[in-house]
C-alpha cells in the first residue's frame, strides 16, 4: 500500500472513529449473544416478535440502538484525544469481534439450534 | 410490487454494495488529496446502496419469505433455511453496521493518516467477504426452494 501523499501523521484517530469503532464491535458481539438468547428463551423471542410485529425486525433495531447509543455515549465521554495505539488496535478489535460474531452464529445454528 | 422484483432488486442492491466496497478498497489503496473526497462520496454511496437493499430484504422477508421456507422444509434440503438463512439473516446485521461505521471512518484524512487508512480498508475488507458470503447463501437458499419445488 503505497499512498500518493508524502507525509504521513502519526496522530491517532478521531473521537467520533474510535467511539464509534468500539461501539461497532460491541454491537456485532451483542447481535449474536441475541440471535442465542431469542432462539433459547421464547418468552425473549416473543417479546421480539410482539415489539416490532417480527422478531427479525426487533433484532435489527436493537443492534442499530446499542451500536448509535453506545457510540453516542462514548462519544461524550471521550476526553477527544485517541492515541495512536487506538489506531493499531481498533482494527483488530472490530475483526475480532465480526469473526467472534459470526462463528457463534453459525455454530449456534449448525450445532445447537 | 412483485415479491420477485424485491427478491432480485435485494440481490442487485447486494452485489452493488460489494462491487462498491471493492471499489472503494482500491481507491484507498491509491489514496491522495485528489481522490479523498470521492471516496467519502462512495463510502456514502455503499452506506445508502446496503440500507436500500437490507429494507428491500427485509420488506420481503417478513411478508413474502413464508411459503418458500416453507417449501424448503418440507425439500431434501432443508438445511437451506435451517443453516443458510438463518445465519444470513443475521450475519447481514453485522455488515448493516459495518456500512453504517463506513462513512464515520471515512471522515479522518485517509490520505494522510495511516492509522485511519488502515482501520478503513480493514472495514471495507470485511464488508466485501460478509457481502460476498451472504450472495453466496442466498444462492443456496434459492436452491432450496428450487429443489423442494422439483421434488413436489
Amino acid at each position: 500500500m503505497e499512498p500518493t501523499s508524502q507525509t504521513e501523521s502519526t496522530e491517532g484517530l478521531s473521537k467520533c472513529t474510535v467511539s464509534f469503532g468500539i461501539s461497532l464491535a460491541v454491537a456485532c458481539i451483542f447481535n449474536a449473544l441475541l440471535v442465542v438468547l431469542k432462539e433459547k428463551s421464547p418468552a425473549t423471542m416473543a417479546w421480539m416478535k410482539k415489539t416490532s410485529g417480527h422478531h427479525w425486525a426487533t433484532h435489527t433495531l436493537l443492534s442499530l440502538l446499542v451500536f448509535i447509543i453506545l457510540g453516542l455515549i462514548l462519544n461524550k465521554t471521550n476526553n477527544g484525544n485517541s492515541s495512536k495505539s487506538d489506531s493499531k488496535s481498533l482494527p483488530s478489535l472490530i475483526v475480532s469481534s465480526v469473526a467472534i460474531g459470526a462463528a457463534i452464529i453459525l455454530g449456534f445454528y449448525l450445532f445447537i439450534d | 410490487m412483485s415479491p420477485n422484483i424485491l427478491l432480485m432488486a435485494h440481490v442487485l442492491l447486494g452485489v452493488l454494495c460489494l462491487l462498491g466496497a471493492v471499489w472503494l478498497f482500491v481507491e484507498t489503496l491509491h489514496i491522495s488529496d485528489a481522490n479523498l473526497s470521492r471516496v467519502r462520496c462512495l463510502s456514502r454511496v455503499v452506506a445508502i446502496t446496503m440500507w436500500i437493499g437490507y429494507a428491500v430484504a427485509g420488506y420481503f422477508y417478513i411478508l413474502h419469505y413464508a411459503p418458500d421456507k416453507a417449501v424448503i422444509l418440507k425439500g431434501p434440503w432443508p438445511f437451506a433455511h435451517s443453516v443458510f438463512m438463518e445465519v444470513k439473516e443475521h450475519v447481514v446485521i453485522m455488515l448493516l453496521l459495518l456500512v453504517t461505521y463506513l462513512p464515520i471512518a471515512a471522515q479522518s484524512n485517509l490520505a494522510h493518516n495511516a492509522g485511519a487508512r488502515k482501520l478503513f480498508l480493514t472495514v471495507l475488507a470485511l464488508i466485501a467477504v460478509i457481502a460476498f458470503f451472504a450472495d453466496g447463501f442466498g444462492g443456496v437458499i434459492g436452491m432450496g426452494v428450487k429443489v423442494g419445488l422439483l421434488s413436489k
